[in-house]
């Protein structure tokens, strides 16, 4: 999962991307809203959480622009402008939600989850597939009810595959939801971090695709 | 704002004042032309008398015996006719000698004393038939002869008192006219010269209903500096309350990002330092949003035009509550007829109905109903979920009656405090009772009238 994180103020943008880091999220940060809005429309991301009074360009009329260029991802807007007008415009722009300044860093998280299992269509925090179960509130993965010891990253890799289940994910759209934009590209990493993975759900879960990529399916 | 009442009427004020004037006038003018009148009857009355004196003059002769005698008789028809008035005499200290054949008496008296003068006299007397006279009386003498005699000539004063009262009377009727007349033009002239001032209200009243933001009509020139004065002062108010408005948003903006992250901080901290620290942090949290709130409401008092859609309102913020509400799958429906309208800020309706509706999606099990209902100038809005509901107890606590803008009462964190400010504002009501629904229903009356333009919503 891969979030990108709009905030003008340094020492917030911080801890929240730490906070999101935390919760299985590669997290880029940006300060500034033209290179937002660039970014937003360039790279793939699961998340955006966007601040409205940013410098260069406002943050409404960032997601404005990302709306229309057909841009789907989920957006939280987070902001102190806090009337109902505010807001009301906001989610007229195309936010999906709305949280207001000051938050609770566990708000924020909770939001964050619901909005990317809304985007897959998912009602609960735990996702199913077949014997793996995956609870996006905890972070925990458990297999035939047994609890998964998963590194960040792996949880992430999959966190991202089980919201899609029976697709075809091809190695690079997996680095770009799983890495920030500042890391090194190699497929091979790609490789050795589903192979990790693998030995710990067993191989049946995540089948390779020559040429493609993973899918992950339940098994049965 | 309390205003006195109006100090009576100019309308009123400028018809007295310029009837009594023009009464005065008239009555003034009256008197003057019935004077000069009763001036001009009383000469042409001498006129005859002194005529009919030089007559009988000049008819006067003496004879041999030093008799006087009389060459002819005046012929004027007044003087004959039987106690017409119209008499002469001619007279000496011993005997009336001759007298008009209307005094009709045998044995003539004479009607006067004895002047000794020979200067022409006017006296007035009653005569034999009780009339009031007027007549002219002198002595002739005649040196030569050494002898004299006394004329006297007289005429009926009711004569003169007919012909004054007559004119009188005509001339109250064509006053009375004039007097009309004046009445009319006055009317037509305060019509005229009032039609700018009620232009001019109807212009503001315009301005009231939100069909124009400025005075815009041709007005002459007493009242151009006033419509001046007027378009810049509804500039300024508005000018004003948006620089207020943004600068409370800058304030707001610039204190929560801190204490956004000192809060996010906290958890790194050692447990009691943090305690310390969220403690204030939250005061500090609950101030800015109170008294920012609060803020942005008081600037929007004294706003001339103010009115703004209510159903536009409901829709725009039912569509954000059906985002913010998503994964609650809430049935959230509204009625009200297009053209209800709230006389007052949009900004305070937004935050009025949006902390309202809020609170009732939080608590809501499946759906939150809206009722809008405009009678004259009241607009009441009922919002029912179906939630637990408040108790019949802390109902009554939720709202203080008559809490006004009050800085110690600590924010009940579901915003009901600035509902209840922003209610008191508009002197309207809010009550709490138990929804047919289940939940809690909510009724607010507020200041409504009808929006007319659908665009003035915004």
């Amino acid at each position: 999962m891969r979030a990108l994180v709009v905030e003008d103020d340094q020492q917030a943008a911080q801890q929240i991307s730490d906070a999101l880091n935390k919760h299985g999220f590669a997290v880029d940060v940006s300060h500034d809203g033209n290179d937002a809005w660039f970014i937003g429309d360039t790279e793939e991301y699961d998340i955006a959480i966007l601040d409205l009074g940013l410098p260069g360009r406002d943050g409404l009329s960032v997601l404005t622009d990302w709306r229309r260029g057909g841009n789907k991802m989920p957006v939280l807007v987070l902001t102190a402008r806090d009337t109902w007008r505010e807001k009301v415009n906001g989610l007229r722009a195309g936010a999906d939600d709305y949280l207001i300044k000051p938050f609770e860093m566990e708000e924020l998280l909770a939001r964050v989850e619901a909005l990317v299992r809304r985007a897959h269509g998912h009602a609960s925090s735990v996702i199913a597939c077949g014997s793996l179960e995956l609870d996006t509130a905890s972070q925990r993965a458990t297999l035939y009810g047994r609890h998964l010891d998963l590194s960040a990253l792996e949880y992430r890799l999959l966190a991202y595959m089980i919201n899609r289940v029976g697709q075809v994910v091809s190695k690079a759209t997996l680095t770009e939801h799983l890495y920030q934009m500042d890391f090194e590209h190699n497929s091979n990493v790609i490789e050795v971090l589903v192979n990790r993975v693998r030995k710990k759900l067993g191989t049946e879960h995540i089948q390779t695709r020559r040429g493609q990529g993973y899918v992950i399916n339940d098994a049965e | 704002m309390t205003q006195s009442k109006p100090v009576g009427s100019l309308k009123k004020q400028l018809l007295l004042t310029t009837f009594a004037c023009s009464s005065v006038t008239l009555v003034v003018v009256a008197l003057i032309l019935i004077g000069l009148f009763n001036a001009h009857i009383v000469k042409r009355f001498d006129e005859v008398l002194i005529d009919q004196m030089h007559d009988l003059v000049a008819a006067a002769e003496f004879d041999d015996k030093q008799q006087l005698l009389l060459a002819w008789r005046s012929s004027t028809p007044k003087f004959n006719e039987p106690f017409s008035g119209w008499y002469w005499q001619i007279y000496d200290e011993q005997e009336v000698m001759y007298q008009s054949d209307s005094l009709y008496s045998g044995d003539p008296i004479r009607l006067t004393q004895i002047q000794d003068d020979e200067t022409l006299k006017y006296i007035e007397f009653t005569g034999p038939a009780g009339q009031a006279l007027r007549a002219i009386v002198q002595k002739i003498s005649f040196p030569a002869l050494d002898s004299h005699f006394h004329v006297l000539v007289s005429g009926p004063v009711a004569n003169i008192t007919n012909d004054v009262w007559q004119f009188t009377w005509q001339l109250a009727c064509a006053l009375t006219l004039v007097a009309f007349g004046f009445l009319i033009a006055i009317f037509v002239q305060l019509k005229v010269a009032m039609q700018p001032l009620s232009r001019f209200s109807t212009a503001i009243k315009a301005i009231r209903d939100g069909q124009a933001n400025n005075i815009n009509i041709d007005v002459p020139s007493e009242l151009y500096d006033i419509r001046g004065e007027i378009n810049n002062l509804l500039l300024h108010n508005s000018a004003i309350l948006e620089r207020s408005r943004l600068q409370a948003a800058n304030l707001a903006h610039a204190l929560k990002n801190p204490i956004s992250v000192l809060q996010n901080q906290l958890p790194t901290l050692p447990a009691d330092q943090a305690q310390l620290l969220d403690e204030q942090l939250q005061k500090l949290k609950q101030c800015t949003h109170t008294h920012l709130a609060r803020a942005r409401l008081a600037g929007s008092v004294n706003q001339l035009a103010a009115l703004c859609n209510v159903s536009d309102t409901l829709s725009e913020l039912l569509f954000s509550m059906e985002l913010l509400y998503k994964s609650r799958n809430l049935t959230l429906r509204f009625s009200s007829a297009p053209q209800n309208g709230f006389r007052g800020d949009q900004h305070d309706l937004d935050e009025l109905l949006g902390n309202i509706i809020d609170n009732a999606c939080k608590w809501a099990r499946n759906q939150v109903l809206i009722n809008v209902v405009l009678n004259e100038h009241t607009l009441t809005i009922n919002i029912e979920d179906d939630g637990p509901g408040i108790a019949q107890q802390s109902r009554q606590k939720a709202f203080k009656a008559g809490q006004r803008l009050d800085e110690t009462t600590q924010g009940t964190g579901l915003g009901l405090n600035i509902v209840q400010d922003i209610v008191t504002l508009y002197n309207g009501s809010i009550n709490l009772y138990r929804s047919s629904l289940g939940g809690l229903g909510v009724v607010l009356t507020l200041p409504g009238s009808t929006v007319t333009t659908m665009d003035t919503g915004e």
